[in-house]
């Protein structure tokens, strides 16, 4: 009866989401019409009506999760704390040409983070390498041979290297459970930046134990150790707003949650029954292996009926990001081909109609651009269009008739949009002020100038990410495969000329678009100044947000408080440099 | 969860020095066997979303074979 109830409970919370942010498209579209209708409307004006009420209520989707994220407070599930853990845990890292020196001792660090807490789980490490450099691959041999001896890992650490990388990270995944699956109960996946505090990893796994029916478990990752504007800026968003973020969806998605590839806990045999992932039919981008597996592994598990939950309540789960904006672009297009081929998966028989919408929701979140895009586009072309005022519509009489201006109805909407955008992180500073929570952010004034900040960033960037979400969209479209280009994980600094040649199209774009508004329709140049500015001064953006930030500004508990599991990591990490710089050359040999 | 020995956990903990890293990754801490199957899975309707709206619209007699998973 209970279990009937919080399912109501659950549809109608989705009901009222979706109701809310159909009324603020319906309520844009409705605006715009009005203002359109001022000189008699035209397709222009319903087509650009039709784009702002799709642009809108995605927009609304967004700001509704995160009210609903308000609302309430993560909290641990009812469970034992203290239960004996019987079950044994691999812990995956797949790497791919990273450097093995700053994940190995990620490893070590969370080795020695379990051991400090002494509990007798059964719990092993392997490192899955899909490396194909192989100056990186002896690399990596060598260095693992450091870590089980630096961790006297031996019957605990395991290594194996793939000769050909098949299905990439999900094939790296699979191939370990098919091989060795049979060995484990639980597969803790992680990607090579990712760290996490023994003790999080040991209640993941008593969760697991306590419900039988759990087939993943995902912690909210924090991005850490961001040194450049950009990368700061991420990290703050990431830290202050994606909690919030994170609470709503985490109330809507029920027994369907996420897996977002990393940081997250499987029952192996779920896994193993649930998760094989065939190629598609055809060639990439669409076909061939699915590139964004994460979505489609939770949602063949929650079809075969295992929940797939997001415990928000875990901290001590870690990674890193992107340090400039080129390779956060780079990440993009992985993910926007990942999210595209989605399309061909979202008709999969059998799944929860809230798989199906997530799968949508990814969609919609590489496409969204083109409808603002498409917007402005018609918006400039629509003077063109217009038929010329008509001041004396009535004939034979003398006095001229002007049409009642409704820009304040433009003025409306546009207040409304930028409302939607920054109302859930002012409320989510505002809250973290009253809760106490701003405190490990600096303070309630740093952490709302800090907000400031970001959402200044945010405007200024946004422009030039979209003209790269725009460009990975109809590569996509257009059957260009993106491949699986290594992140660059290192210091992320960008000359003055990488910048201008990751973005001089973009200023080819920003200009002739300004000149063609200043041309076509002057009365839209000032309204579309914030667009086009930040790209023709695209490549000085790339550049400065790629350089360190030194200021308080943007600072997170990470920075201000290092966990333990950072602090393990920082003197694993130096202790092995001073111990490898000491080292002869490796061996040429490998597996 | 099965009771499986893995090769290495008998081994010493100090005859990590014993191995090159070559011979280390081949054998003691090569992964353990213990295949686990892992059955692909249907991941898409056989047939297009507009092939099977289509389907839907037209009337079928209810003794024609199927047009295929998802109709």
């Amino acid at each position: 009866m209970t279990h009937r109830r919080s399912r109501v409970g659950l549809y109608a919370l989705r009901g009222f989401a979706l109701a809310l942010s159909l009324l603020a498209g319906l309520g844009a579209f409705v605006l715009f019409l009005q203002f359109g209708d001022a000189d008699g409307l035209d397709a222009l004006d319903i087509l650009r009506a039709l784009l702002i009420l799709i642009s809108t209520l995605w927009l609304a989707w967004g700001a509704i999760q995160a009210l609903i994220g308000l609302t309430s407070f993560a909290h641990p599930p009812a469970y034992d704390t203290q239960a004996p853990i019987t079950g044994r845990t691999a812990i995956l890292m797949p790497v791919y040409n990273e450097d093995p020196l700053a994940t190995f001792s990620r490893v070590a660090a969370m080795d020695a983070s379990l051991a400090a807490l002494g509990d007798p789980a059964q719990i092993h490490f392997a490192i899955l390498s899909d490396t194909r450099n192989e100056t990186i691959a002896r690399r990596e041999v060598q260095l693992f041979a450091h870590l089980v001896s630096d961790r006297h890992g031996m019957g605990r650490f395991f290594y194996r290297r793939r000769e050909m990388n098949t299905g990439k990270k999900a094939g790296n995944i699979e191939d370990f459970i098919t091989r060795s699956g049979g060995a484990y109960d639980y597969a803790l996946i992680l990607d090579a930046d990712s760290l996490m505090d023994g003790e999080t990893i040991l209640q993941m796994i008593r969760r697991m134990e306590a419900e039988p029916r759990l087939g993943l478990l995902q912690t909210l990752p924090k991005v850490i150790r961001a040194r450049s504007r950009f990368g700061r800026a991420m990290q703050f968003s990431a830290s202050f707003f994606s909690p919030i973020f994170a609470r709503g969806l985490a109330m809507m998605q029920g027994e369907t949650g996420p897996f977002w590839g990393h940081n997250a806990l499987v029952r192996v045999r779920a896994f193993a029954e649930s998760c094989g992932l065939p190629a598609l039919r055809g060639k990439p981008p669409f076909g061939g292996h699915v590139m964004s597996h994460d979505y489609v592994e939770a949602a063949l598990l929650a079809r075969a009926g295992w929940i797939v939950r997001l415990d928000d309540d875990l901290g001590g789960s870690f990674e890193e990001g992107p340090e400039n904006i080129v390779d956060h672009a780079k990440r993009d297009r992985r993910w926007c081909q990942g999210n595209l081929q989605h399309s061909r998966i979202i008709g999969a028989p059998g799944l929860r109609a809230w798989s199906r919408f997530v799968f949508a929701q990814g969609i919609m979140a590489y496409i969204a651009p083109l409808f603002w895009l498409g917007f402005i586009l018609a918006s400039i072309a629509a003077p063109l269009l217009a038929p010329p005022p008509d001041y004396f519509p009535e004939p034979y009489w003398p006095f001229p008739y002007f049409p009642p201006s409704e820009a304040s109805k433009a003025i409306g909407l546009a207040i409304g949009i930028f409302g939607l955008l920054l109302l859930p992180k002012i409320l989510i500073a505002a809250r973290a002020a009253l809760t106490g929570r701003a405190r490990g952010f600096g303070g309630a004034a740093l952490a709302f100038a800090s907000t400031l900040g970001e959402l200044a960033f945010s405007s200024l960037t946004a422009p030039v990410l979209l003209m790269y979400a725009t460009r990975s969209v109809f590569q996509v479209l257009l059957g260009r495969d993106g491949g699986w280009p290594t992140n660059n994980r290192g210091d992320g600094s960008l000359s003055l000329s990488e910048s201008i040649s990751a973005s001089h199209w973009i200023v080819s774009i920003g200009l002739i678009g300004l000149a063609a508004t200043w041309i076509f329709a002057p009365g839209l140049f000032l309204w579309l100044l914030p667009v086009g500015v930040p790209m023709i001064f695209a490549p000085v953006l790339l550049w400065w947000s790629s350089h360190p930030s030194t200021g308080r500004l943007m600072g997170v508990p990470t920075e201000y408080a290092p966990p333990p599991i950072m602090v393990l990591h920082d003197q694993i990490f130096a202790r092995w440099t001073a111990a490898l710089d000491a080292e002869p050359a490796p061996e040429t040999s490998h597996a | 969860m099965t009771a499986h020995l893995l090769p290495s956990a008998a081994l010493p903990i100090d005859s990590v020095a014993a191995f090159t890293p070559g011979a280390l990754i081949a054998g003691p801490c090569a992964l353990p066997q213990a295949p686990l199957a892992m059955p692909a899975q249907v991941i898409e309707a056989q047939t297009g979303l507009l092939r099977r709206l289509i389907a839907g619209l037209i009337p079928h007699h209810p003794t024609a074979p199927s047009t295929g998973a998802g109709v």
